[in-house]
């Protein structure tokens, strides 16, 4: 009786040393940063935008404290201005975007079962140009450059070279950067979806967490691009003179409104439905039994991904477009409550046909619902176009997306964190701490 | 610690009657604060009736609830209840939108931002226009037509207890038709960050009876009758006249024509004392940094007082 090849021990160990070689992550002072495994990026990618928030949340700090008393002089006009401008820029496109890419980077793999992602060096070239990016725009505030025209940057107060200095450039020239890495992440996490998954896993059997990916990556393609031509105008009439923004010489400042927001809209469901996904791994976890509903989930965060393109000019209500159109884009801002809606309450039956279990990622998730529920209704009061005259601009709207990006993007995270902890480490996150942090966090709230 | 601040807030705002959208002195602002009302109660009650439905649900023993009834539970309260209640909230919303009736004999009062003040020009039907700044007056009971625009950045019009803001765009002009219905002096913001100073840009509203409203128009049209003193002198050597018009003129900075009726100093961050004046005119960056003006740094005090003193005196 012959023996197979295979059942020779020996030429098994050098196979599998063969194959152990091949994945071996460079090693080396210098070659250990060329490694493109998803792990190990994913993991630089998690902790450079999680150093990112605690960056941004100390600049918040310094504005809460200048903020304590009237007239203080903690910071001056300026400095104050370089900080809510960098706070918002930082949030927004140096931890909310790239903490979703980075977590998908690591699960996503994982979740498919596959080895990798199908374009690891992207990934890792998607990394090293956010921490350029990043490191450029948040260190510009220590040289005094920050930009100081708000995250949304209106022009004309940002174009015109004698108001704004060297700021606006930094945020248009840094913020490439993470353009690039994001459209290099969508482009990475929608082919990883299609084509890296096991044989039989078809798309509606998928793991939810992938369906989210795949939707928010589509809606990264179609939503950064109008950033990027913005951008690149902006640019252009900053450093050549060309007046796109400027209406003395024909230009208009409402065109750059409109392409930030028919980007900016998107990305508020870019960052928040990651962090949904989250939940549709954890609850049906923790509710002991499968979730409810699958088709309509994923047919919710379809229409919301839709939606949510048709309804920008909601950050424009007080600029003076015709009545007509603002009835179109408050309808659209409330119609987007109703995959909202229908996403939640799957959750919610979920656990009531289930037997729940008080784990910490299922109470970040409580937390995080109730204050994404009071996010979300501020959110239709502020879509009623009258009542967002008297709101918008005010802290009736600061508070409002506060709650939704704190309820809707932050708190999933750490429910998250708990939950996928085990899977990166191998150890488990002590309970404990992670209810004490949890209970300090609602009490501060 | 943030209940309590939250009650503190709207404590506040209860007393604060000059700048408040909960204080209303137009039409506009008071529809719309009936409508706050409603959207706050009912998103209290939709609030509360999730975290209602959540509780019950996690406490909800195993198998109490089947796949059909989970669905049909979802089909309700995601799907079915909330489009409902918004298509109402929607066709009840809407039409608040539709801005005031106006006519072409209606007062326009066309107002303009710029870093960081109001430059208002009053233009009555059949009237010649009379030139302002940094304060605003309107006729209760009567149709007022702003007219917005700016010219350096982007500026916006807000007078919380009169109506919702309109932004002023370069290159727009937009229109924002009030109509209030209480006399008394009110208080505007700028509302979209223009600069530095964007906290110090705000304006007087004095809502006045219509006849004595009339009665101010017909007198201002009077340049005030000014004593030829140290203080003229002064304005004129120091080269004040190059931007600030005495007689109602166009002028690049504000209006000073009738400097000494109004109530307040710097685009309404200043008690108008002639300390406060004078101490403006040697340094305007301390309290307004990034204003245009240039500081007189070199002038000494007394003759900014004096110039202080003389253009307080010549207001009625």
């Amino acid at each position: 009786m012959s023996l197979h090849d295979q059942d020779d021990p020996a030429l098994r160990e050098a196979q599998e040393a063969r194959l152990r070689k091949v994945w071996e992550p460079p090693k080396g002072l210098f070659l250990r940063w060329t490694d493109t495994n998803n792990n190990r990026v994913g993991v630089w990618y998690v902790l450079t935008a999680f150093g990112f928030m605690l960056f941004a949340g100390v600049l918040a700090l310094i504005m809460r404290m200048q903020l304590a008393v009237p007239d203080n002089d903690f910071v001056d006009a300026g400095t104050f201005n370089q900080l809510f401008t960098l706070h918002g820029s930082v949030m927004m496109f140096l931890f909310a975007v790239p903490m979703f890419e980075a977590v998908s980077i690591i699960l996503l793999p994982q979740l498919l079962g596959a080895r990798d992602l199908p374009f690891p060096r992207l990934s890792a070239f998607g990394y090293w140009s956010f921490l350029i990016g990043g490191v450029f725009v948040s260190g510009s505030i220590f040289f005094d450059a920050a930009p100081d025209g708000g995250w949304f940057m209106y022009p004309p107060l940002t174009t015109r070279t004698d108001l704004s200095g060297l700021g606006a450039d930094i945020w248009m020239l840094g913020l490439s950067f993470i353009e690039v890495s994001s459209v290099a992440a969508a482009v990475e996490l929608i082919v990883g979806v299609l084509k890296c998954r096991p044989p039989g896993m078809r798309l509606n059997l998928m793991p939810l967490y992938a369906w989210y990916i795949l939707v928010v990556a589509v809606m990264i393609l179609f939503a950064f691009p109008p950033l990027i031509a913005g951008d690149v105008l902006f640019e252009m009439e900053r450093l050549l003179d060309w007046p796109f923004f400027d209406a003395s010489r024909g230009g208009d400042p409402l065109l750059w409104q409109h392409l930030f927001w028919i980007f900016g809209h998107p990305e508020v469901y870019i960052v928040f439905l990651p962090s949904i996904a989250l939940f549709a791994m954890l609850v049906p976890t923790f509710a002991r039994r499968h979730l409810l509903g699958y088709p309509w989930i994923v047919l919710a965060a379809v229409g919301t991904a839709f939606l949510s393109f048709g309804l920008w000019v909601h950050h424009m209500f007080a600029t003076g477009l015709p009545k007509i159109s603002l009835a179109f884009f408050s309808a659209a801002s409330e119609a987007v409550a109703i995959p909202t809606a229908v996403q939640i309450f799957v959750f919610i039956v979920t656990l009531w046909a289930g037997r729940v279990v008080w784990s910490t990622p299922l109470l970040y998730a409580t937390g995080s619902l109730a204050i994404f529920v009071i996010g979300g209704l501020t959110g239709v009061m502020v879509a009623v176009a009258p009542f967002d005259w008297q709101a918008h601009d005010t802290y009736f709207v600061v508070a409002h997306l506060h709650y939704v990006l704190i309820g809707g993007t932050l708190m999933p995270l750490f429910a998250g964190l708990y939950y996928y902890w085990p899977l990166i480490t191998g150890k488990k996150l002590s309970d404990r701490l992670g209810r004490t942090a949890f209970w300090l966090i609602v009490d501060c709230h | 610690m943030r209940k309590s601040t939250v009650v503190c807030a709207l404590l506040l705002a209860g007393c604060n009657r000059h700048q408040s959208a909960l204080a209303p002195f137009g039409l506009e602002a008071r529809s719309t604060l009936t409508m706050t009302m409603v959207l706050v109660i009912g998103a209290l009650v939709i609030a509360l009736g999730v975290a209602a439905v959540y509780f019950l649900a996690v406490r909800a023993p195993e198998g109490r609830l089947d796949h059909a009834g989970g669905m049909r539970m979802v089909l309700w309260l995601g799907a079915i209840v909330p489009s409902v209640v918004l298509t109402a909230l929607l066709v009840w919303a809407l039409p608040a939108m539709r801005p005031l009736p106006e006519t072409a004999q209606n007062l326009r009062i066309h107002v303009e931002g710029e870093q960081f003040w109001w430059r208002v020009r009053y233009q009555p039907q059949g009237q010649p226009p009379l030139i302002s700044a940094n304060e605003v007056r309107i006729p209760v009971g009567r149709t007022v037509v702003f007219e917005l625009t700016a010219t350096d950045v982007i500026h916006s019009f807000w007078i919380p207890g009169l109506a919702g803001k309109m932004d002023m765009i370069p290159g727009r002009t937009n229109r924002l038709v009030v109509k209030a219905d209480k006399t008394g002096t009110y208080r505007g913001v700028c509302a979209e960050f223009c600069g530095l100073s964007h906290a110090l840009m705000a304006f007087d509203v004095i809502a006045m009876e219509p006849a004595s409203f009339d009665a101010w128009l017909a007198a201002s049209r009077e340049p005030p009758i000014r004593t030829q003193g140290r203080g003229a002198a002064l304005f004129a050597a120091s080269g004040c006249n190059a931007c600030h018009s005495l007689t109602g003129g166009e002028s690049i900075g504000p209006d000073l024509t009738r400097f000494g009726e109004r109530s307040r100093l710097g685009a309404g961050i200043l008690a108008p004392t002639v300390e406060n004046t004078a101490a403006f005119i040697r340094d305007p960056h301390r309290s307004k940094p990034g204003a245009r003006m240039p500081s007189y740094s070199a002038m000494p005090e007394a003759d900014a007082l004096a110039i202080a003193r003389w253009l307080k005196e010549a207001g009625r």
